[in-house]
């Protein structure tokens, strides 16, 4: 009878679906900091990195050969890898291959925390000065790493609250850097300027600009709130981005914006906070920001259009 | 004698504490399923069960510089602290919602994600702290008698004895509710 009884215990234990402890994982690994001993290159990325060119060559014979551990390598390569492309092919392909658009948009959203937690360990590497390519500098990696954010965010079906999301963190990872480079996902060699990445900040530190193929994303940062703007037009792709003046005209019309918490700042407010632009009666959404000790719960408006 | 399977646990601790990412997500393979479990029996539902599954390997990955391995329970024991604390953060921060480890049967809506499961909730709060934690320890989070012992500071027959007598209490509450 006993026997029983611990048999009906063991058959009900809760258990982590594989897709829970893929997400569980993806939102830890954001939270862990590289530096706790040094950030190191694995051998074999150094491996790969001395030898791209080949690698690359063989990469299409190993993969029709063995597609299977191929593709498990890939997924381990990080931007400005050899390999990095094909991680990024291999995922896109999984979206489309989803059953359902929640199916796609929950894998969207789990690639974007993949490419957060890279984008976070390259920062990382590069404010250490701890350069770890050696044919690619770390503003070229960033770009790669950011371009390949937007990317995700761009394709995806992701839910309005994830992407909301996706942006505070990436204005956290990317409020104090300063990049201009030209880069191909593929090669990452100097390629034209749609393959443009420019981060930059105004002197207040406040302001965000990334400009990627003709999407021009800015990122405010006002109040303790975070305003994102994006706009797809192509008269933008003319134009520089203005210099540190301060004075560039940020328009509403654009094509979307999103006013949201920052992670930094939500620490110093004690609780929910009221958006003080309401003109426009926004539909206020609950974000859950992961990383650090602590959870936040922030308060996010947007336009509905 | 430390076992194949301490080795394997002493050294994915130590490369975890040296910062190697790699070695922590292969911890959090192997003891995903175990800290999940034990909390689950902690929380109103499955999605603070996930939150705070997450918050206690962020908190291990900070703590493991500082830890040293002495044993696998030891270890555990050093885990389970950790998923305490946790859960304890998580309901004092959480709105009107206090919940010592003692007083357990009063998180709100505990509600399983079967009908058994929701059964064997409910049961588990009829049984003492400890008695529970053995029970969650050993069906759930699979460890033996002996791990237990080390982890609860008791002897394994001691633990054999409050866990034959948990079953027996938990086969009557099941059977009221059947």
């Amino acid at each position: 009878m006993e026997k029983n009884i611990e048999h009906i215990i063991n058959t009900t234990r809760p258990e982590l679906t594989d897709y829970e402890r893929a997400s569980v994982w993806t939102k830890i690994s954001l939270a862990l900091t590289p530096t706790q001993t040094g950030f190191m290159l694995s051998p074999f990325s150094k491996m790969v990195h001395a030898h791209r060119s080949v690698f690359a060559l063989a990469l299409i014979v190993v993969l029709l050969v063995s597609g299977g551990a191929t593709v498990v390598t890939a997924e381990a390569a990080r931007p400005g890898d050899t390999l990095f492309p094909l991680d990024q092919a291999i995922e896109q392909v999984r979206i489309r291959l989803a059953r359902s658009d929640d199916d796609r948009g929950r894998l969207a959203s789990a690639f974007a925390d993949e490419r957060l937690g890279e984008l976070r360990s390259i920062v990382a590497e590069r404010r250490g000065s701890a350069s770890s390519s050696e044919d690619m500098n770390d503003d070229e990696r960033v770009g790669i790493a950011v371009g390949a954010l937007m990317r995700v965010m761009d394709e995806s079906n992701m839910s309005d609250t994830a992407r909301e999301n996706v942006y505070g963190h990436l204005f956290t990872e990317i409020d104090d850097l300063s990049i201009d480079v030209r880069v191909d996902e593929k090669t990452g060699k100097e390629n034209n300027e749609h393959e443009r990445v420019k981060i930059h900040r105004d002197e207040s530190g406040s302001k965000i600009e990334i400009r990627k193929e003709g999407v021009r994303t800015r990122i405010h940062k006002k109040d303790g709130k975070v305003r994102i703007d994006r706009t797809q037009d192509d008269e933008f792709m003319d134009n520089e981005i203005s210099d540190d003046s301060g004075q560039e005209n940020v328009s509403d019309t654009d094509t979307e914006h999103v006013d949201t918490d920052t992670p930094d700042d939500s620490e110093q407010d004690d609780g929910e906070q009221e958006i003080k632009d309401t003109e426009q009666q926004p539909e206020v959404h609950g974000i859950k920001f992961d990383s650090g000790d602590d959870s936040h719960e922030k308060k996010v408006e947007g336009d509905n259009d | 004698m430390a076992t194949d399977s301490e080795n394997a646990l002493e050294r994915l601790l130590a490369e975890s504490a040296r910062g190697d990412t790699a070695s922590f997500k292969e911890l959090y393979e192997l003891l995903s399923n175990r800290v999940f479990s034990y909390v689950r029996t902690r929380t109103g539902g499955r999605e603070d069960a996930l939150d705070i599954t997450q918050q206690t390997f962020i908190a291990l990955w900070k703590a493991l510089p500082g830890f040293t391995y002495q044993s696998d329970p030891a270890f555990y024991g050093f885990l389970f602290t950790i998923a305490k604390r946790q859960l304890i953060r998580t309901y004092r921060d959480a709105e009107n919602a206090v919940v010592p480890l003692e007083r357990e049967e009063d998180v709100p809506d505990k509600k399983g994600d079967t009908e058994l499961e929701d059964m064997l909730l409910r049961a588990l709060t009829s049984l003492d702290e400890v008695s529970r934690e053995i029970v969650v320890l050993h069906h759930w989070s699979r460890h033996t008698f002996g791990e237990i012992g080390e982890m609860l500071n008791m002897s394994e027959s001691a633990v054999r004895v409050r866990h034959h007598r948990a079953c027996a209490t938990l086969r009557g509450t099941l059977k009221e509710h059947t």
